[in-house]
């Protein structure tokens, strides 16, 4: 059974765990890339390393920040157009690898592209609910944790 | 936007054929040519980058006309008659 953490173990400026996770949310570090260096059945060595990934229930897709896609090259696979409460904006999916180490979870689809850092978010990457389908997740605003359980 | 322009149009020309006998499949062009559709996106991502790189190639699941990117958005994918205004 692999758990892992995506909250907050201690607080940091005065801020306690708990003021943290209602701030930055649940959160894992991931690294990004088209191909993975290393080979197979090794860890995934893949080009950019330590990514905020914000842990969304809210969002139903997986998301990349559009400026990071195309720093590293990643592919477009699919153009279109979003629609929602903000009005209608052009959007593109791209394609990658990202590798979760603290799950030992290797992604490779297509994420949508957002302007997250445009935005002034800290995540470049959101991770919805596809992608916690496998997992047990448990939410304690009190003490600032969050903890994944793949059973 | 629109580096994919010449794909979707592409799939355009070969909709009515792709949605007669792949829906839910995805189909993979690259430079304007098909080049095939596979059941799974892993499969139909794994020979894109091995054949073509960083692309771009168009990955697009048959018949499939809007994503749910979250409880309040959607997404919906370009087709040739609309990638003009993009």
């Amino acid at each position: 059974m692999r758990r892992a953490q995506a909250g907050f173990k201690h607080g940091t400026q005065g801020r306690t765990a708990a003021d943290l996770l209602a701030e930055v949310g649940p959160t894992f570090r991931v690294d990004i890339g088209l191909r993975s260096r290393s080979g197979v059945g090794e860890v995934p060595d893949l080009q950019k390393k330590g990514v905020h990934a914000l842990i969304d229930t809210g969002a139903g897709a997986n998301c990349i920040d559009d400026g990071l896609a195309k720093s590293l090259g990643l592919p477009p696979t699919e153009e279109g157009e979003t629609s929602g409460i903000h009005g209608k904006a052009s959007a593109t999916f791209y394609l990658a690898r990202i590798y979760i180490p603290d799950l030992d979870r290797l992604l490779f689809e297509r994420f949508a592209g957002a302007k997250l850092k445009e935005g002034g978010q800290t995540h470049l990457v959101i991770l919805g609910r596809s992608f916690l389908r496998p997992y047990r997740m448990t939410y304690d605003a009190i003490s600032g944790q969050v903890e994944i359980v793949e059973p | 936007m629109t580096v994919l322009r010449a794909d979707i149009q592409a799939y355009e020309n070969a909709r009515a054929e792709l949605e007669a006998g792949h829906v839910g499949e995805w189909a993979v062009f690259y430079s304007g040519e098909f080049v095939g559709v596979f059941p799974l996106f892993e499969e139909a991502a794994t020979v894109a980058v091995d054949r073509f790189g960083s692309g771009p190639y168009l990955i697009r699941q048959v018949g499939v006309e809007t994503i749910p990117l979250s409880s309040t958005m959607v997404f919906r994918p370009s087709h040739a008659s609309s990638s003009g205004r993009l």
